[in-house]
């Protein structure tokens, strides 16, 4: 036994000596299995620490949920219409700030098609502009929806655009919901771009029974608003802190 | 015969490179961990972004979101306490192997998609520090890695709660405290 130890802790194993190696062996396939127990033990009192404090967080992920919830075009009529042509437009959803013949920046077009292909209706950069615009803004029954999450949001929104963080719906949906059921046209938006979240916002929109015809995704986002150097809020909705062109 | 232990085993003797490993490797665990803990649903958009697990059903994709930051605290956790050094340092090398493969296959995937230099590669890989370069994500993950190394071969248990959740029974070795 005094073999075993020696060959163990001072990593020298006896090579002459067969039964001081195949202890030595033992020993080392020990430690692996234990080490493997371990490994094991650990990650099933992690996963039950994770789950249980997932539990009590205030933001946690709610396991049951789809969080990138897709709109299905079969189940609803596919509408590909703009703001504009609702009831007569050209139906041509290019942002309409360059000249007609302008191709499309790639990263806009793919945005663009992917919103389509999920089967919602797109809002121009024009439309949305003349939209902002328009008394029924104001009114209420024209209505911006900010799906970014609250950082973005405090630091730059179209003015008066609601937060709709679909992440923590919680937080907004019983304000949000009775706003979007009493519009006539919803325009949902993010960062623009390759951001997803404006379309899983709508999406949100359509699965709570918000008429799929009053509900645009607004491609060009925030990125495109700013650009073009239009008034943004910062803070809450409402704070009156308007600046021009600023995130 | 009575064979001298090596350098190397000598210097783990002392317990220093061990404790070094543990603390740092913990301690990094803990801050990556802990970042990703306290907004689980920006770690669930970022883990989405790899499309390594299917959407559908989400349970899978929200579990890992979920659970994964947290079992990386508790690793770093029991490293630092010196609590089943074994266990927890085999975890961390396996997540690491793992994370490493899949943002270097994404970063590949980018490079490729954008025509930039493989360098010029920069993203929020989940990790838990933001966004890094690619070329400076993968020398760390390695660090790390011979961390966790540096942990599984240590025989010295100084200054562990208990470095061995399991003994080893009969003719096993006492630790070097």
């Amino acid at each position: 036994m005094q073999r075993v130890s020696q060959a163990s802790r001072g990593g020298t194993h006896l090579t002459g000596d067969p039964t001081g190696v195949a202890a030595a062996t033992d020993i080392d396939m020990k430690k692996t299995r234990n080490a493997l127990l371990e490994t094991v033990v650990i990650s099933a009192t992690g996963l039950v620490i994770g789950l249980t404090a997932n539990a009590f967080h205030v933001d946690g992920v709610r396991l049951a949920r789809d969080y990138f919830p897709k709109h299905d075009p079969a189940s609803q009529p596919s509408y590909t219409q703009t703001v504009a042509s609702q009831p007569a437009g050209t139906g041509d959803t290019r942002p309409s700030h360059g000249t007609p013949s302008d191709p499309l920046p790639d990263e806009l077009a793919k945005a663009i098609d992917h919103i389509h292909s999920q089967g919602l209706q797109v809002a121009n950069h024009d439309e949305v502009v003349a939209l902002f615009q328009d008394p029924l803004y104001e009114g209420g029954l024209y209505v911006l929806v900010d799906a970014r999450d609250t950082q973005n949001y405090v630091s730059g929104h179209i003015p008066d655009a609601y937060q709709l963080d679909h992440y923590r719906l919680d937080r907004y949906i019983d304000e949000v919901l009775p706003i979007c059921q009493t519009a006539m046209k919803i325009i949902v938006y993010c960062n623009g771009g390759a951001c997803e979240d404006s379309g899983f916002t709508a999406t949100e929109l359509l699965n709570r029974g918000i008429d799929p015809s009053h509900v645009f995704v607004y491609a060009g986002g925030m990125d495109m608003w700013i650009a073009e150097g239009l008034p943004t809020e910062r803070g809450e909705r409402g704070s009156g802190d308007i600046g021009q062109g600023r995130r | 015969m009575n064979a001298q232990p090596g350098l190397l085993r000598t210097i783990d003797q002392t317990g220093v490179p061990l404790l070094l490993a543990r603390l740092m490797l913990g301690g990094l665990f803990i801050y990556m961990g802990w970042n990703k803990v306290v907004d689980p649903v920006d770690f669930l958009k970022l883990v989405r972004q790899y499309h390594m697990v299917p959407e559908q059903p989400p349970l899978l994709l929200n579990l890992i979101a979920a659970a994964l930051p947290w079992i990386e605290v508790w690793c770093g956790l029991l490293l630092i306490a010196g609590v089943a050094l074994r266990g927890a340092a085999l975890s961390i090398l396996l997540m690491l192997i793992g994370f490493t493969i899949i943002v270097s296959i994404r970063a590949i995937g980018i490079h490729q998609a954008e025509g930039i230099p493989f360098c010029d590669v920069k993203f929020d890989c989940g990790c838990g520090a933001g966004e890094e370069w690619i070329c400076e994500k993968i020398p760390k993950n390695l660090g790390m890695s011979l961390l966790s190394l540096i942990v599984l071969a240590s025989r010295s248990r100084k200054l562990c709660l208990r470095g061995d959740l399991f003994r080893l029974g009969a003719g096993e070795p006492a630790p070097s405290a």
